[in-house]
C-alpha cells in the first residue's frame, strides 16, 4: 500500500520516529557504555561519562572493567546469582509450558461450562498482584522449614505463571481447527496421540511465544525470588536490590551499574533474535479478545 | 472433549494453581483474621549491692516471654490497623478536627500509609494513562508510515522499555538524574528556565513526577504494539472510501481509524490500571521510599523489609488490594462471561 503525504508531515514522521527512538533505547546505551568506566566519570558530569577523563587518569585507558571485577568478585557473588537465575528460569520455561500447553489445548476443546469458569477464575488470578500472595507462602514455608530454596521458587513461579500461561497457550489452540483432532482420532489416534503427532506439529510458533513470555516473567521476577530465596540462591535482580543498599556504604556503585548491564544483555538479545513472536505474543491477548 | 480427558489434561496446570494460588489465597485470608498469641512482656525487678557504697539498688527490666498457643481471633484488628484502615486514627482525626472535611483530609486521611499509597496509585495511573495512550497511539501511526526497512529498527528499539525487567529500567533512569551532573539532570534543568537548580530528587513531588514519567516511558511500547497491530487490522475499503469522500488525515483518524481501535484503548488502559496496583521495583529503583509508597510497596514492607514480619498487617492489606482489582475487573468479567455463553452456543 503506498501513501502520498506532504513532506511537512513526512518531515514530522521521521522526526518523531528518531525521537521516539532516542527515549526509549538511549538510556540503556547511555548506561553499557558508562559502566565501563570509573564512578567519578559515570556518576559525575555527563561530558565526562563521555569523554571518560578519570578513568584514563587511572587506568591509562577509555574503559575499564572495573565494575564488573567488583560485581563478579568473591565478595559481591554476582555470578552466582546469575547461575541461580538461569536454573531457575530454565526449569520455570519448562515446566510452565509443559503444563500450560495440556491445560491449554484442554481448555481450548472444551465448551462445558465449568470450563469457561475455570477460565474466569485464573483471569482473576492473573490479575492480582503478586506481592498479595507472598504472605500466603512465607507463613507456611517457615514452618515446613524450605523457605529459601530454588525448587520452591521455581514451583511458585510456575504456579503463578499458570493463568497467563493457559490464557496464551489456549488462545494459540483455538486457531487450529477441531477438525484436526477429529481426523487423527478417526485416523485411530488416541486423545494423546492425536494432541502429540498431529495438533503439537503445527503447535511450536505459539510454545516459542509462550515460552518468551514466560521466560521474561522468570527472568524479571523481583517479588517472589526476593521474598522467598535465601540469599546465596537469589537471582539476579534481588541481587541487584541488594547491591544498591550497601552500594553507598562501599562506595562501590559501579557494582551495580555493571550488574545491571549484565542482566540486561541477555534480554537485548532475545528481543533481537524474537521480535516477531514478542509481538504477536502481546497483541495475542488484545486483537482476539 | 468427554470431562475425564479434560481433567487429565488440566490436572498438572489445575493442581500447580489450587495449591500455590488457591490454598496461598486461603492462608491470606486466614491470616488476615487469626494471628499467634502476642509475646508478652514481663516486668521483673533485678537488684543488685554495690561493692563499695554497699547500698542496694533496684531496676526494673522488662524480658519478653513466648507464649505457645492455638491462633486467636482477631476479628478486624488488622483491617483496623494503623497501617491498614486505621480505623482509630481516622475517629480521632475526625473528632478532634475543626477545620472541616478538607483539613481532616490533608491531615489525617494522607498521612495514613495506606491511603497514602492508594493516592499515588490513584496520582501514578491519572497522570501516565493519558500520555500512555496518545503517545502508544502516536508511535503506532508513525511507525506504521515509516519506510518499511526502517519498521524493525523503531520496533526493536520500542521494545526495550517496555521488556527489560522495571528494578533495571528505573534504575537506569534513575542514574540519568543524578544531581552532580547526570544527563537527565542536565536537560530538566535547562528547560525549568524558572529554578536555579531543579533537582529531580529533592522533593516529593519530583519524586512522584519522576517515577510518573518512567511509568510513562515503560507502559508506552505496550500500548504502541498493541495499536499497531490493530493498524493492520484497518479495513482498507473504509479508509478509501474516506479518502474519495474527501475527508482529511484528521477525519480519517478520527471516524475510521480511532473507533476501529476504541476495544484496543480499552484493553490497554484496562491492564494499565491494574498494573498500576503492582508498582514496586521502581520505589527502590528511585529510591523513593521515603516519598511515594505503593499499595505493592507497602505489603512488601510488612513481609520483607521488616526483620519482625507483620503476617497480619500484610495480610489485611493484600486482602483489601485483591478485592479492589476484582472491582475494577468486574466489568470485563462480566464481559468475557457474556463472549463465552455466546460463543457456546
Amino acid at each position: 500500500m503506498t501513501r502520498k503525504h506532504p513532506l511537512a508531515l513526512l518531515i514530522l514522521i521521521y522526526g518523531f520516529a528518531a525521537l521516539w527512538v532516542v527515549v526509549a533505547a538511549f538510556p540503556f546505551i547511555w548506561t553499557t557504555w558508562g559502566s565501563l568506566k570509573v564512578e567519578t566519570d559515570f556518576f559525575g558530569h555527563w561530558t565526562k561519562n563521555l569523554s571518560g577523563v578519570d578513568t584514563l587518569r587511572e587506568f591509562g585507558a577509555y574503559f575499564t572493567s572495573l565494575g564488573y571485577d567488583s560485581a563478579f568478585s568473591e565478595k559481591k557473588q554476582f555470578g552466582q546469582a546469575v547461575g541461580n537465575t538461569m536454573i531457575i528460569t530454565i526449569f520455570t520455561v519448562v515446566i510452565s509450558l509443559t503444563f500450560g500447553t495440556l491445560g491449554g489445548y484442554a481448555l481450548a476443546r472444551s465448551t462445558a461450562r465449568y470450563a469457561f469458569v475455570l477460565l474466569i477464575i485464573a483471569l482473576i488470578f492473573r490479575a492480582m498482584p503478586h506481592i498479595t500472595l507472598v504472605s500466603g507462602y512465607m507463613e507456611p514455608l517457615f514452618s515446613w522449614g524450605i523457605w529459601g530454596e530454588t525448587w520452591v521458587a521455581v514451583i511458585v513461579l510456575v504456579a503463578i505463571n499458570q493463568p497467563f500461561t493457559i490464557w496464551m497457550m489456549r488462545s494459540f489452540f483455538m486457531n487450529v481447527p477441531r477438525e484436526l483432532d477429529e481426523s487423527a482420532m478417526i485416523d485411530g489416534c488416541n486423545r494423546l496421540q492425536g494432541f502429540w503427532h498431529v495438533i503439537m506439529p503445527v503447535m511450536w510458533p505459539g510454545v516459542i511465544t509462550t515460552g518468551l513470555f514466560s521466560f521474561l516473567l522468570a527472568y524479571n521476577d523481583f517479588t517472589v525470588t526476593s521474598a522467598l530465596l535465601s540469599q546465596q540462591n537469589t537471582t539476579m535482580i534481588p541481587r541487584i536490590a541488594g547491591f544498591l543498599g550497601s552500594a553507598q556504604n562501599d562506595g562501590d556503585q559501579m557494582a551495580a551499574v555493571a550488574a545491571v548491564v549484565t542482566a540486561t544483555a541477555p534480554l537485548f538479545v532475545l528481543i533481537m533474535i524474537f521480535q516477531r513472536q514478542l509481538v504477536s505474543g502481546l497483541t495475542a491477548g488484545a486483537v482476539k479478545g | 472433549m468427554p470431562h475425564r480427558a479434560f481433567f487429565a489434561f488440566l490436572m498438572p496446570s489445575l493442581l500447580a494453581m489450587v495449591l500455590f494460588i488457591l490454598l496461598p489465597l486461603v492462608s491470606v485470608g486466614y491470616q488476615s483474621l487469626f494471628s499467634p498469641p502476642r509475646d508478652i512482656e514481663v516486668m521483673s525487678e533485678i537488684c543488685s549491692t554495690n561493692f563499695l557504697t554497699g547500698v542496694r539498688s533496684c531496676e526494673q527490666t522488662v524480658a519478653i516471654e513466648k507464649v505457645e498457643g492455638p491462633n486467636i481471633f482477631r476479628g478486624l484488628d488488622f483491617f483496623c490497623g494503623r497501617s491498614v484502615l486505621a480505623c482509630d486514627e481516622l475517629a480521632t482525626g475526625w473528632a478532634e478536627n475543626t477545620q472541616g472535611f478538607g483539613h481532616f483530609w490533608s491531615k489525617t486521611v494522607l498521612n495514613l500509609p495506606l491511603y497514602k499509597a492508594i493516592g499515588f496509585t490513584l496520582f501514578y495511573t491519572i497522570i501516565t494513562t493519558p500520555f500512555i495512550l496518545v503517545l502508544g497511539l502516536i508511535v503506532a501511526l508513525v511507525v506504521d508510515n515509516l519506510w518499511r526497512p526502517l519498521r524493525g529498527v523503531t520496533i526493536f528499539a520500542s521494545l526495550l522499555p517496555f521488556i527489560v525487567t522495571p528494578l533495571v529500567g528505573s534504575l537506569v533512569l534513575f542514574w540519568m538524574t543524578d544531581n552532580t551532573g547526570g544527563l537527565l539532570y542536565a536537560i530538566t534543568n535547562g528547560l525549568a528556565f524558572w529554578a536555579d537548580d531543579f533537582s529531580l530528587r529533592a522533593s516529593p513531588q519530583a519524586t512522584w513526577a519522576v517515577i510518573a514519567v518512567y511509568g510513562v516511558w515503560h507502559v508506552t511500547p505496550f500500548a504502541f504494539v498493541v495499536f499497531y497491530a490493530g493498524l493492520q487490522t484497518v479495513s482498507q475499503d473504509q479508509i478509501e472510501a474516506a479518502m474519495i469522500d474527501g475527508a482529511p488525515r484528521i477525519d480519517r483518524l478520527r471516524y475510521v481509524i480511532l473507533p476501529h481501535l476504541m476495544p484496543l484503548i480499552t484493553f490497554v488502559l484496562l491492564i494499565h490500571i491494574m498494573d498500576a496496583f503492582r508498582v514496586l521495583e521502581p520505589i527502590f529503583g528511585f529510591q523513593a521510599a521515603a516519598n511515594a509508597q505503593s499499595v505493592s510497596y507497602l505489603i512488601y514492607e510488612h513481609l520483607v523489609l521488616q526483620a519482625d514480619k507483620r503476617y497480619g498487617s500484610a495480610a489485611a492489606t493484600s486482602v483489601l488490594t485483591i478485592l479492589m482489582v476484582f472491582i475494577l475487573l468486574l466489568p470485563v468479567l462480566i464481559r468475557t462471561w457474556r463472549d463465552f455463553r455466546v460463543a457456546a452456543r
